[in-house]
């Protein structure tokens, strides 16, 4: 899968790296039992210190999105992604109110917010074209 | 002087000089004289007005150096055909050098001068996390191949060692005559094994680091941009693989000269030919997918997207030094191939290390 990053961005280096990789296990890009380079190789590809590589994946690791093996090296989950308990609910209820909070002051209405969850939900679901 | 010095002097210096002439053509589309532009800015008029006029001073200096190295081979009597080449090769290289220098300076002026107003202000980089599961290269195995023969080479050498005779021709003239010989010693007769040897170590060696180099891929075109990359890299493994494979028989065909003493101009005929079908591989090789595999199936839109700028990490538009990029191999700006990343002291030791192995076991086999 082709990722980009945004090098000038105030969103930190490894955050975009996390936001990408989920991005693509949910759209199926990234299938389950994939590889994901080495961290030296992601950190030289990317030209990055390779704290930041590697605290992405330990995020990722964490939360259950990838493995990281002796060996094998990285791969995506491949027994069953983390399910949705009440701990991360949660952390998605924190991390959406001030997001919607953000889109009332500037006027959206409940339609238009729906709308572009919905328009984001079938961009992630929507099966890709091979050459997108 | 025989025709054959003319010709030697010219299958050198034709290839070379044609390579540095469409240096500026070689590199990537955001890429001018070692500084970063965008796919548009790259093809605008003023730019292409600048490689041209690159590529007339350099054909203009070449042809000099050459007409002036000619007529020195044909009137001189004082100087040497080697002197002469040595002379040659060494006003070409520096020559070269500065060109590309006042072409670099002239640049940076130009950009600028030029800031492109209407490019988005984001920098994108662009990463395959397949990358490095896709063929890069031919395998290393295709190596033991080389080494089969390296390892016959010597047990034949050494089986029929009473068979060499008592004194070895060791350097010959570009006319074929022996300039040193030594007394026959294993060192002597073992070490052109030892060489092929060490000579296919290096090429493994290359060949991994071509696997190995850092991913660099258009913004404007990722995908396009991997196809072109893995079609370059598996072309310069692939040539790695074949020179290795003909150095390797040339020391062979050197030993068995010693041992049946040949037809001495052999020798000399036999590297030149061998060094110039590496030198035209290379340019065709060069001409055909350009740095990074940038010259296969060039689109005809330019994208503006502004690349990365890294200018600042590359001092004098060739020498990449960046503390934070822990990646020791990377393209070169200017040229086809790679080059080390000078913040990291391992690159610095490849770089060392690689000539003084070399250097250290020719003179020891001295």
């Amino acid at each position: 899968m082709i990722i980009n990053l945004d090098m000038q961005s105030d969103v930190p280096i490894y955050t975009q790296l996390m936001n990408r990789i989920i991005e693509g296990i949910a759209c199926g890009d990234l299938q389950p039992g994939e590889s994901l380079p080495s961290v030296r190789g992601l950190a030289s590809d990317i030209g990055v210190n390779l704290h930041t590589v590697n605290k992405a994946y330990t995020l990722l690791k964490q939360e259950g999105f990838i493995q990281i093996h002796r060996q094998k090296g990285v791969v995506i989950q491949p027994d069953g992604m983390p399910a949705m308990d009440p701990e991360n609910l949660l952390r998605q209820y924190n991390q959406l109110k001030p997001i919607l909070a953000d889109a009332i002051c500037r006027g959206m209405t409940k339609d238009q917010i729906l709308h572009i969850t919905d328009q984001i939900y079938s961009e992630i679901s929507k099966p890709r074209k091979e050459n997108d | 002087m025989d025709w054959l010095s003319t010709l030697i002097l010219l299958l050198m210096f034709l290839p070379i000089s044609i390579a540095i002439i469409f240096m500026p053509y070689f590199t990537r589309n955001t890429v001018s004289f070692g500084i970063s532009v965008s796919e548009e800015m790259y093809h605008s008029k003023p730019l292409r007005k600048l490689r041209k006029k690159y590529a007339c001073s350099s054909a203009i200096l070449y042809t000099l150096i050459l007409i002036i190295g000619l007529i020195s081979v044909l009137v001189s009597k004082s100087f040497t055909l080697e002197l002469i080449i040595a002379c040659s090769a060494g006003i070409l290289v520096v020559g070269s050098i500065l060109l590309h220098l006042a072409f670099h300076f002239k640049m940076k002026k130009f950009k600028l001068e030029h800031p492109m107003a209407d490019a988005p202000n984001k920098t994108i980089l662009s990463i395959d996390t397949g990358f490095r599961q896709q063929k890069l290269i031919f395998s290393n195995t295709w190596f033991l191949l080389h080494l089969g023969i390296t390892i016959s080479s010597a047990v034949l050498a050494w089986t029929y060692y009473h068979q060499f005779p008592d004194t070895l021709a060791m350097q010959f003239d570009l006319q074929g005559n022996v300039t040193r010989s030594v007394d026959k010693s294993y060192i002597a007769v073992l070490g052109l094994n030892m060489m092929q040897f060490i000579m296919t170590l290096l090429f493994i060696f290359i060949n991994w680091t071509i696997h190995n180099s850092k991913q660099q891929l258009n913004i404007s075109n990722p995908q396009e941009s991997l196809r072109q990359n893995v079609i370059f890299r598996r072309a310069w493994s692939l040539y790695m693989i074949i020179t290795g494979l003909l150095i390797v028989l040339m020391f062979s065909f050197i030993q068995l000269n010693m041992l049946f003493e040949l037809n001495s101009q052999m020798v000399g005929l036999v590297t030149i030919l061998i060094t110039t079908v590496m030198v035209l591989g290379a340019l065709v090789l060069s001409f055909s997918l350009g740095q990074g595999g940038s010259r296969l199936g060039r689109s005809t839109s330019y994208s503006n997207a502004q690349p990365i700028n890294d200018d600042k990490y590359w001092k004098l538009g060739s020498f990449y030094y960046n503390p934070q990029d822990p990646s020791v191999w990377i393209e070169k700006r200017t040229g086809i191939g790679w080059t080390v990343n000078f913040a990291r002291p391992i690159g610095w030791l490849f770089l060392i290390a690689i000539p003084a192995v070399i250097i250290t076991i020719s003179l020891l086999l001295n």
